[in-house]
């Protein structure tokens, strides 16, 4: 096909979506709603990733030991960061910082220090405390392990929790845009039908039959992400301005910080939700040669 | 097959389930030959210039085009030889919505010429059909006469080596339905255009020297003309 040609067939797509403007306005305020909604889930679930990902990271694992002495297969176990010896002087040190009123007191009682030693290790990947727990306990060196056990399940299922509704909510959300996107394109088709039929009879090739659609579809797709974009990152930006003042302890993400990836993600969605609904919609009529 | 005939219907039919509409019919129109075909309303005469476009396939026989079985054509050969004809139809099929200029240009946009092609060939075919200071105007702006002035200059701008005319003069006043006759008479005559023109006007058929070919009762005859 020629760039001349490719052109016209633009302008055509234009001016269809121009010429059923009633169902145009309705398709695109529809798309346009939908991408805000999966916009908006997608910031949540970056939010929650983050604050739960920030917390599962400074989850820390202590494994008391039986005698006080370092123990190499510890220190050497796979999937940990850091690790810090602690032993009973540390842990009575700790402890009297911990409480200064009653630091003096214990000091005096006690003719003995009976604190463990311990190691105080931080995972790699919060994935990994688990097994790295269980590890532990099968050492003889170790007496007990403590670490946040209940906290990260509750904080990894939160983020599976999340992850799922999220696909379902994706999977749900884009096979409504592609619905909305294909059902405007066969109006448009229906509309266009007098020219359709003569274009076949004068010899038009199916694609330069359905090009004016797959532009069509993907315009409205485009315009609906940068009005959806538009409202996202508006509305964005005050949130976090307002956490950043309200929230400062928690770690929420910055304009910044998602603006280009949001952009580009929510073009490319937007885009090809409207191509992919164009095909969709004008599918029975597309070249099968 | 240089010698082959332009359009050659061997012993088609067709049927829609149980409704039979043509039974049998032999058609032979040579290069830049002009032949009439006469039938009342419902007769056949659209199916038979739909099977020579390729639009329906007969039920039997075949349909050759410049020697060339048309129903073994893939659907791209198809749009290939559908751009070498010009149509023109009882109701005008003009584009309301598209000025007489873009309505003419539809069969050159199709293949693809530039823009500056395009409005050099419209612009020359409304000047020869008389409606050259009308290239502005839209469908609704035109008489009857003008409208179907319109349509032929639609068939005619991108050259074609056919011109399938169906009732193109059946919604006309006297007057201009013999200025439209006389067009395609002179496009045939001094444009060596081959020209197939169904009509149920036996008068214009009686009037002219010119072969015709009669659908009746799902049959097609021949009739020579006068000479």
């Amino acid at each position: 096909m020629k760039a001349a040609t490719g052109l016209r067939q633009i302008g055509k797509g234009l001016s269809n979506l121009w010429r059923h403007k009633g169902s145009t306005v309705a398709a695109f305020v529809t798309v346009t709603i939908a991408l805000v909604v999966l916009g908006f889930f997608a910031l949540t679930w970056l939010n929650v990733l983050t604050l739960t990902s920030s917390l599962l990271n400074n989850l820390e694992i202590r494994a008391f030991l039986v005698k006080n002495q370092r123990v190499n297969q510890i220190e050497t176990l796979p999937g940990i960061t850091q690790f810090t010896f602690i032993t009973p002087e540390m842990a009575m040190k700790e402890m009297t910082d911990s409480y200064p009123l009653y630091g003096e007191y214990f000091q005096g009682i006690l003719t003995d220090n009976p604190l463990q030693a311990s190691y105080a290790l931080k995972a790699e990947d919060s994935q990994l405390i688990p097994e790295i727990v269980e590890k532990l306990k099968a050492m003889p060196e170790v007496d007990e392990v403590i670490y946040g056990g209940q906290a990260t399940d509750t904080l990894l299922n939160l983020q599976r929790f999340i992850g799922g509704f999220g696909f379902l909510l994706f999977f749900i959300l884009t096979t409504a845009i592609l619905l909305v996107v294909a059902n405007t394109l066969r109006l448009s088709f229906a509309i266009r039908k007098p020219e359709i039929l003569l274009e076949k009879l004068l010899g038009a090739s199916p694609l330069y039959i359905v090009g004016p659609f797959l532009w069509e579809g993907t315009v409205l797709g485009f315009l609906s992400s940068v009005a959806a974009l538009l409202i996202i990152l508006t509305s964005y930006n005050s949130f976090a301005s307002w956490a950043a003042q309200a929230m400062p302890y928690l770690p929420f993400r910055t304009l910044e910080s998602v603006r280009y990836g949001l952009i580009t993600a929510g073009l490319i969605l937007g885009t090809t939700m409207g191509l992919i609904g164009s095909i969709w919609g004008v599918r029975r009529y597309w070249p099968k040669e | 097959m240089s010698n082959a005939p332009f359009i050659y219907l061997n012993g088609v039919s067709k049927a829609y389930g149980n409704n039979v509409v043509i039974k049998h019919a032999d058609i032979m129109i040579p290069k830049s030959g002009f032949a009439f075909l006469l039938g009342s309303t419902g007769a056949g005469k659209s199916t038979l210039l739909k099977m020579i476009t390729g639009e329906i396939k007969p039920t039997r026989g075949q349909v050759y085009i410049k020697g060339q079985d048309i129903t073994k054509w893939s659907k791209s050969q198809k749009a290939a030889w559908r751009r070498k004809i010009g149509y023109v139809f009882q109701e005008d099929r003009l584009l309301d919505y598209k000025t007489v200029f873009e309505n003419v240009a539809l069969p050159l946009e199709i293949q693809e010429l530039s823009r500056k092609k395009i409005k050099e060939k419209v612009n020359a075919i409304l000047r020869v059909i008389g409606l050259g200071n009308r290239s502005r105007a839209y469908p609704h702006q035109l008489s009857g006469g003008e409208r179907q002035r319109v349509s032929l200059a639609r068939a005619l701008v991108a050259n074609p080596e056919l011109i399938l005319a169906d009732e193109p003069t059946a919604q006309l006043d006297p007057p201009t339905a013999a200025e439209i006759f006389n067009l395609l008479v002179s496009l045939n005559r001094t444009g060596r255009i081959t020209i197939l023109m169904a009509t149920h006007e036996w008068e214009l058929v009686e009037k002219t020297n010119l072969p015709a070919y009669f659908i009746k009762d799902g049959s097609v005859r021949f009739w020579e003309g006068i000479r």
